[in-house]
């Protein structure tokens, strides 16, 4: 027997009803994030300081730290719609899952991208066999691995299943993304912002960096939408196309 | 202009990551609102086709 979601995730079953309650919050969403965004870039490219020893560089930190974190949630709410695509076979979840992977593929490529060019002023190379690094290239590949996954059957709920068994196989990769820095020596810089203490860096690098990490956020929860809105009108459309014209 | 040659040390890295990002980011959500719009456009449309081939047998009758 297949247990029942709770009444509160009830709504958020029908994909009518998730059209209609995230149509009118998609594009205020999508103008929030990119207004927050263009005022955090500005912000860290033209008037945050630069550092004392690493000077100009540190701005990428504004890209690369954001997208790191885009590239973890992602993936935890990869793993989250399979385990409800999983369970209780949600009707959501896989359209969502289908749609998530893309974006956060492209924010772990943009992390370990950013981080090389990062990297190559700072540590004198592009690339090293490092812990946190390499950790976050797994991350690169199982994002791809779904991907694949989830388009590679014939019929979309294997797809589903099979992609959801991956997503979740795949979250020991991120403790171990987080903790590589305290696990090992690495030549990556430990954490600079942790949820206890306060932030190993200057405000005046802190506020824009968090500006730009709620930009990116509301961007990408937008993105999300947009991509989901459109999936679910392409199934409507697709089915009713199929369907057989009134005799 | 300030020429290239004296521009400061390393900032053609940050140049390049903000390029990259913003143009992924554009890339992204631009083809994400262009499917959103083609799929409410074909979607609106089918339901037209769908309700005009519904309403066609009572037109007939009725003449």
């Amino acid at each position: 027997m297949r247990p029942s979601p709770s009444s509160s995730g009830r709504w958020a079953q029908s994909p009518a009803r998730f059209l209609h309650v995230t149509r009118p919050v998609t594009v205020p969403c999508l103008l929030l994030g990119l207004t927050v965004l263009a005022t955090g870039l500005v912000w860290g490219l033209c008037f945050a300081p630069a550092d004392w020893q690493q000077g100009e560089t540190v701005r990428i930190m504004y890209l690369h730290v954001p997208m790191a974190w885009l590239a973890s949630a992602g993936y935890v709410l990869l793993a989250l719609c399979g385990v409800l695509s999983f369970v209780w076979r949600h009707p959501l979840a896989g359209v969502i899952a289908l749609e998530a992977g893309p974006p956060g593929a492209a924010a772990a490529a943009l992390c370990l991208i950013t981080g090389s060019l990062w990297g190559k002023p700072g540590w004198g190379t592009w690339w090293v066999w490092d812990a946190r690094l390499t950790s976050m290239l797994v991350l690169f590949f199982l994002y791809v691995g779904h991907i694949l996954t989830i388009r590679a059957f014939d019929d979309p709920m294997r797809g589903q299943r099979a992609a959801a068994l991956l997503a979740l196989a795949g979250v020991v990769d991120l403790p171990i993304i987080k903790f590589s820095v305290q696990w090992w020596n690495t030549l990556h810089q430990p954490d600079s912002i942790t949820l206890t203490g306060a932030p190993a860096m200057s405000m005046s690098m802190f506020h824009p960096l968090l500006v730009c990490t709620l930009g990116f956020t509301l961007t990408g929860l937008a993105l999300l939408l947009i991509r989901t809105r459109a999936a679910l009108l392409e199934r409507r459309a697709q089915s009713l196309a199929l369907r057989e014209p009134p005799a | 202009m300030i020429q290239p040659s004296l521009w400061p040390p390393h900032w053609g890295f940050v140049l390049a990551s903000y390029g990259l990002v913003i143009t992924v980011l554009t890339v992204m959500v631009g083809s994400s609102l262009f499917r959103l719009r083609r799929a409410t456009k074909r979607l609106a449309l089918l339901q037209r086709l769908q309700k005009m081939a519904a309403d066609q047998p009572d037109r007939q009758e009725n003449d």
